[in-house]
């Protein structure tokens, strides 16, 4: 019987202890507590990481990239280097257009920048794609004050702490925040650890659609934040982020699906007053490893080469990274 | 008498498992002898039956890799 | 209703046992098996209640053709009511099994419509197999209704076994000790229920996520990733299903009922035939003596040759069994092979000493090979896997060790991979982790025979089971309830 007794007893006291110690580190800032006073949370988030290192940074950035994982890897120095202001890299993975505003929001809050880059994603203006669930738990969240969507029920693992990951989480929060520099995944400036090239083939697994639907609210996220840039004197250079030739192929198979991606440049054109268009049969010309980690994130090699073509666009050539203007109806 | 049928025992599982360095007692089990598994099993069953003219149920087959609960079953279908 | 859901864990096993205690302490022993017949029917209708009527008919049509079979002055010859009693569970089993699977491969006009499996039914027909062999062979006693219903129903073993036969159980319910609430068997209980919990919770869930994402991408694998995926799978299924099997016998213990065990160790075999001996112990039992056993016996003579054949055939039909479809029968093929050629290589050697290391080494790899066949979603999906596996679609190295872009290893075709990301670390302690417990640890059975119900055990126990329940928010199925 004592068996029992004690096995019941540990077994409260564990489970409270336990579930105590994730409410009082609360790894993805859900509740506002913070007991041990760290000075970052959720280590593995680049929504929480990247907001950090920004507010900390010391630096006055004039220049910014933003995107999603597709865009983690446009190095800053070559913006530095053509256009003489300093950068900061602010893709967040699987950003959509509330990701673009929200951290277009913050940068502009902070600073006053004179050049935004945008990647943007063909799949950000999908209906069905949704709103990360971590842009929700992220300090981003109260730079979408303005902005009214729905929002997402499920938080999926995060929805609740009583769960193995959030107890991970905990841990890595204290062990980060006591035993290494609360280090990140992200190096100086926001830009990604240096990578050696993937893998072959071209893995084409991360491949949302169909369904596609345009997203209207999406769309008039986006209006807003043209307004905003063009009221405070932003240069947004806006281009659609590369996919790679099998992508774009499979969609191309598709007639339906390639009429709304040929209406994605065409809408983001007018919104933007023109866009560069990275979304088309001309990435045959680049159907390598050299370029492509897989089929939505180009490599590091070809991030500069498409930087470079964005910033001086009186050297460009090829269809792919061609202008699309604005004004169509 | 059961000394008597672990004898004879002894002498067929010797000769079904081509091995005279085998001994065994009543505590010994298909485990123990290397040659010993499902397949020889059936032989050794096979041999059994024959020699002892009984017949085992499929269910019982189990329980014969163990040669005391054997023995005892061999009695048990022996004995008059 | 999962054994591993608060649901679970926290209502239903609680009342159940509750339950069945208050009930033998008043010495209603009927109504506590009532009791224990109505909480299995309860616990299995919560997944569905449209396959109750299927699992009723299957039940009293096994009753009565056992009733028939116990009695001395049956109605028919006990050999037809045997026939017909196997004809009619085989039956079943083809019938919600393969009838998809051949309307598939002839292109039939008729449309049957997509037959779900009822849970649990691959168990419950072997099971009931054995029930009527048993009879036939007056291997058994004959007993009332209420004891067969709580054999055929008993909740711990109803949806994946292990595959218990009648005189294992009922005797122990005819028991008085076995009314009475026993700490030391509930303590017993708990630690075995825990383990397996933790086996299924900590371990097989882990291993879960990697071994499906390299299955989904088998396209786009390279060598380490592809072997990442095979382990990974490896670990996963035997976690998962011999942590379901343990918590069963946890359950079995906490009612003061012991049920055969299903798993002992198998991945410390060193041959392949004995690997069978250890690995779904309950499984190995039924085919070795209901299939293996009359075919040897079907043929003129018990030759080496004729128990080779017998044996690949079982093999064959086992795979089978898991499912219709080629890679199910390619698996119990391969098995079949392999047991094959361990019966004539050991004839062949006769007196020479293996060495341990070896046959180890080949039979865990064998076995790894083979349960890619058991996961893959088709020959193709496996197909993909060896090939990557073989090294066919490039090494990828991590960058570690000091490798660099001009040592050999790079220079002789190996890609140089990303640096270990604390994922990849995660992988490579859990691996290690899993070849500790599975080669060095001792088992459940073995553990629970030198259990003592102290302080020390509890409160290890405690941590375990605290643990465990953070990870119920990620509730996946057991495998083998696909089966």
């Amino acid at each position: 019987m004592k068996f029992i007794k004690i096995f019941f007893l540990t077994a409260v006291l564990v489970t409270s202890i336990l579930f105590g110690f994730v409410l009082s580190i609360d790894p993805y800032n859900k509740l506002g507590i913070n007991v041990f006073n760290f000075a970052t949370k959720a280590v593995d988030f680049p929504r929480v990481n990247k907001f950090n290192m920004l507010e900390h940074s010391k630096k006055n950035y004039e220049a910014f990239i933003i995107g999603s994982s597709a865009a983690n890897r446009y190095p800053t120095k070559v913006v530095k280097d053509i256009t003489g202001l300093e950068t900061f890299n602010y893709a967040v993975q699987s950003a959509t257009p509330e990701d673009y505003y929200a951290i277009f929001n913050h940068i502009t809050h902070r600073s006053h920048p004179k050049l935004v880059i945008l990647s943007f994603d063909f799949y950000g203006l999908n209906k069905f794609f949704p709103v990360e669930d971590m842009l929700l738990i992220s300090p981003l969240k109260k730079y979408l004050n303005d902005v009214d969507f729905e929002e997402q029920k499920n938080l999926g693992p995060y929805k609740t702490y009583f769960t193995l990951e959030a107890l991970g989480d905990s841990y890595k929060v204290v062990w980060v925040n006591l035993f290494g520099h609360a280090n990140h995944s992200f190096l100086e400036n926001g830009d990604y650890f240096k990578e050696p090239p993937a893998v072959p083939p071209i893995k084409i697994s991360q491949f949302p659609y169909p369904p596609f639907e345009f997203d209207s609210n999406r769309l008039e996220l986006c209006k807003k934040l043209k307004k905003k840039a063009d009221d405070l004197g932003v240069k947004l250079i806006v281009f659609t982020s590369p996919l790679s030739y099998e992508h774009w192929e499979r969609i191309a198979k598709n007639p339906e699906l390639l009429k709304n991606l040929e209406d994605y440049k065409i809408k983001l054109a007018n919104i933007f007053g023109g866009v560069y268009d990275f979304t088309n049969k001309g990435a045959k010309n680049f159907n390598d490893i050299k370029y492509f980690g897989d089929s939505t994130h180009p490599s590091v090699y070809f991030s500069e080469m498409i930087l470079k073509r964005l910033l001086k666009p009186e050297e460009m050539d090829g269809e792919f990274g061609r202008f699309v203007s604005g004004g169509v109806p | 008498m059961a000394q008597d049928i672990l004898q004879q025992v002894e002498v067929i599982i010797k000769k079904t498992f081509d091995n005279d360095d085998v001994s065994i007692t009543l505590e010994t089990t298909a485990d123990d002898v290397d040659e010993w598994d499902s397949m020889t099993h059936l032989e050794l069953i096979d041999a059994i039956e024959k020699h002892f003219k009984v017949r085992f149920a499929l269910g019982e087959l189990q329980s014969l890799k163990n040669i005391g609960d054997m023995i005892k079953l061999i009695l048990k279908k022996t004995s008059p | 209703m999962l054994f591993n859901s608060f649901a679970f864990i926290f209502c239903f096993l609680p009342v159940t046992l509750a339950g069945f205690f208050v009930f033998n302490k008043f010495d209603k022993n009927q109504f506590a098996k009532c009791w224990l017949v109505g909480a299995s029917l309860f616990f299995y209708c919560f997944w569905t209640l449209k396959n109750l009527p299927i699992i009723m008919t299957l039940l009293a049509v096994n009753y009565f053709l056992g009733r028939e079979l116990h009695s001395l002055q049956p109605r028919w010859p006990k050999g037809i009511l045997l026939k017909l009693g196997l004809i009619f569970n085989i039956g079943i089993l083809c019938f919600f099994k393969y009838a998809n699977f051949f309307n598939d491969i002839s292109g039939s006009p008729f449309e049957l419509g997509k037959l779900l499996l009822p849970l649990g039914l691959s168990f419950l027909v072997l099971q009931q197999i054995t029930y009527l062999m048993d009879a036939y062979e007056g291997m058994s006693k004959p007993r009332g209704l209420l004891d067969y219903l709580v054999f055929g129903t008993f909740f711990p073993y109803l949806i994946a076994g292990p595959i218990t036969h009648y005189e294992e159980l009922v005797p122990q319910l005819e028991n008085k000790e076995n009314f009475k609430f026993s700490p030391d068997r509930f303590s017993l209980g708990i630690y075995i229920f825990t383990m397996g919990l933790a086996k299924k919770v900590l371990l097989a869930e882990s291993f879960a996520s990697w071994a499906n994402t390299g299955f989904e991408e088998s396209a786009s694998l390279h060598f380490f990733a592809a072997w990442k995926a095979s382990l990974a799978y490896t670990f996963q299924l035997y976690f998962d299903f011999s942590g379901y099997s343990e918590m069963a016998l946890g359950i079995g213990q906490m009612l003061n009922l012991e049920l055969p065990i299903n798993f002992n160790s198998p991945f410390k075999s060193k041959s392949i035939i004995e690997f069978w001996t250890r690995w779904h112990m309950s499984l190995s039992r039924f085919i070795t003596t209901y299939m293996f056993t009359p075919i040897v016996r079907l043929m003129p003579s018990i030759t080496f040759t004729n128990s080779m054949v017998a044996t690949f055939l079982a093999m064959l039909i086992v795979g089978v069994w898991h499912g219709a479809g080629w890679t199910f029968t390619v698996y119990g093929g391969m098995h079949g092979l392999a047991l094959v050629i361990n019966h004539i290589w050991k004839k062949k050697r006769k007196k020479k000493k293996p060495i341990p290391f070896f046959g180890w080494f080949l039979t865990f790899n064998f076995v790894n090979i083979t349960f890619v066949m058991f996961r893959a979603t088709s020959l193709e999906n496996a197909l993909q896997v060896y090939k990557a596996m073989l090294g066919l679609n490039g090494v990828v190295i991590a960058k570690i060790f000091g490798l660099s872009k001009e040592s050999a290893l790079i220079k002789s075709g190996w890609k140089l991979g990303s640096m270990l990301k604390p994922d990849d670390y995660l992988v490579l302690i859990l691996l290690v982790a899993a070849f500790v417990l599975i080669l060095k640890a001792k088992n459940i059975p073995e553990l629970s025979k030198s259990f003592k119900p102290t302080t020390k055990t509890a409160v290890f126990c405690a941590m375990i089971f605290s643990l465990c329940l953070f990870g119920f928010n990620r509730i996946t199925d057991f495998i083998y309830f696909n089966f």
